[in-house]
């Protein structure tokens, strides 16, 4: 557009002020239309091209403001990548990696060793036990890590409304009984509880990677009731404590290993975005 | 009129003015402008996030078209958007009968 020079350094920076937004090019194509079609009417009342865009332009509003009514949420919150949501991507990452790194450590602490012929004792002296404690200690990690992405996430979302801090409770909730590390049942239900509720209000944001938020929200929930069902068939038999090992053998791989592929997803999704510094103000219309 | 004094009516105006038929944010603004006598004094920017999000509550809907070259989104009023028209024109309508029988009850003052 050789003949809009001011529109097109405009758009730029337009494109630049809300370059987080998911459908960028069609709101800078909107914008585009509106600033030709009123160019073209001052130009139709006498204006020179120059002028009609200048006046296009001030009308039109500064970008930096207009970044912040584009940024913010109607209960006044700014939803923007900041510095804190890109490290809190870097968080989810290494969270999904402690959750994997907990769940292998649990599993040999667990006696899965004894399934595959492998004997703990031959790493570690009394090795059960240090196997238990690096998972355990993993688990509490990974719990924090996750709990950090969350807040990391209801930042990029200005705000999420009660059922996003109903899952943020519930989750951080879930997170301390991961101290009760052997207690799989109860942490597997709050946790997977709060991500789900959490989920589903970023879900109704439709900011978040559709694909990741559902693998992640659906994981942890989906590995707590695929307990509760073993545990209702009473599959394998039954500890001295009368648990069923079996049930937790299945169900916690499967929550903790679905949850961590969407919680990396989520994370990469955090990571990639360009954080960028908006000040509130009080824009009169918000997105 | 400040921005600000136009804050919390910009949904029933901009409902209002999409209710006549669809069109694109450019002509929505121009005659908002228009029907105000050019009062109403806001940045035409801020318009388009709040057509986005009346768009995302289910009040309006968008197409896109072509138009001299250029891609242009049209809204229009969705039947959930009419329904909320007339809430918030009922709402309005309290509100400023209220507002003016206060009004009434008092002499105007004299200007200084």
């Amino acid at each position: 557009m050789a003949d809009y020079a001011l529109i097109d350094g405009y758009l730029e920076s337009m494109r630049s002020s809300i370059r987080w937004r998911r459908d960028l090019d069609d709101v800078i194509a909107e914008i585009e239309d509106h600033l030709i079609s009123a160019t073209e009417r001052f130009e139709a009342r006498g204006s020179d091209r120059v002028n009609a865009q200048q006046r296009t332009l001030d009308e039109f509003g500064d970008p930096k403001v207009l970044a912040v009514a584009f940024a913010s949420t109607p209960k006044g919150g700014i939803a923007v990548p900041t510095t804190f949501t890109k490290s809190a991507g870097l968080f989810a990452i290494v969270g999904a990696v402690a959750w994997i790194i907990g769940l292998i450590a649990i599993a040999i602490a667990a006696g899965l060793p004894d399934a595959t012929g492998v004997d703990p004792d031959q790493f570690v002296a009394n090795g059960q036990t240090v196997f238990f404690i690096i998972g355990s200690m993993s688990l509490l990690v990974a719990g924090a890590l996750m709990f950090v992405t969350m807040i990391g996430l209801y930042r990029r979302h200005g705000s999420l409304g009660i059922l996003g801090i109903a899952g943020l409770g519930v989750t951080a909730l879930g997170v301390l009984t991961l101290l009760i590390a052997w207690a799989f049942a109860l942490w597997m239900t709050l946790i997977g509880a709060g991500v789900l509720l959490f989920s589903i209000s970023l879900l109704r944001r439709d900011l978040s990677p559709r694909l990741w938020t559902v693998v992640w929200g659906a994981g942890m929930a989906v590995g707590a009731v695929t307990w509760y069902v073993l545990r209702w068939l009473e599959v394998g038999d039954p500890d001295q404590w009368g648990d069923y090992p079996l049930a937790v053998a299945f169900a916690l791989p499967v929550g903790v290993i679905i949850m961590a592929i969407g919680l990396i997803g989520i994370g990469r999704w955090l990571r990639g975005e360009q954080p960028v510094d908006l000040t509130p103000s009080e824009p009169l219309a918000t997105a | 009129m400040s921005a600000e004094a136009l804050k919390g009516h910009l949904d029933l105006l901009l409902l209002t003015v999409v209710s006549d038929g669809a069109m694109h944010g450019y002509a929505v603004i121009e005659e908002l402008k228009g029907r105000s006598d050019e009062v109403f004094d806001l940045p035409d920017g801020t318009v388009y996030p709040a057509l986005h999000r009346l768009e995302k509550a289910g009040y309006l809907a968008s197409e896109w078209s072509v138009v001299s070259g250029r891609r242009r989104r049209t809204y229009r009023l969705t039947e959930r958007g009419r329904g909320a028209l007339g809430e918030q024109r009922h709402a309005w309508s309290e509100f400023s009968d209220a507002v003016s029988r206060v009004l009434r009850g008092s002499p105007w003052p004299t200007t200084p």
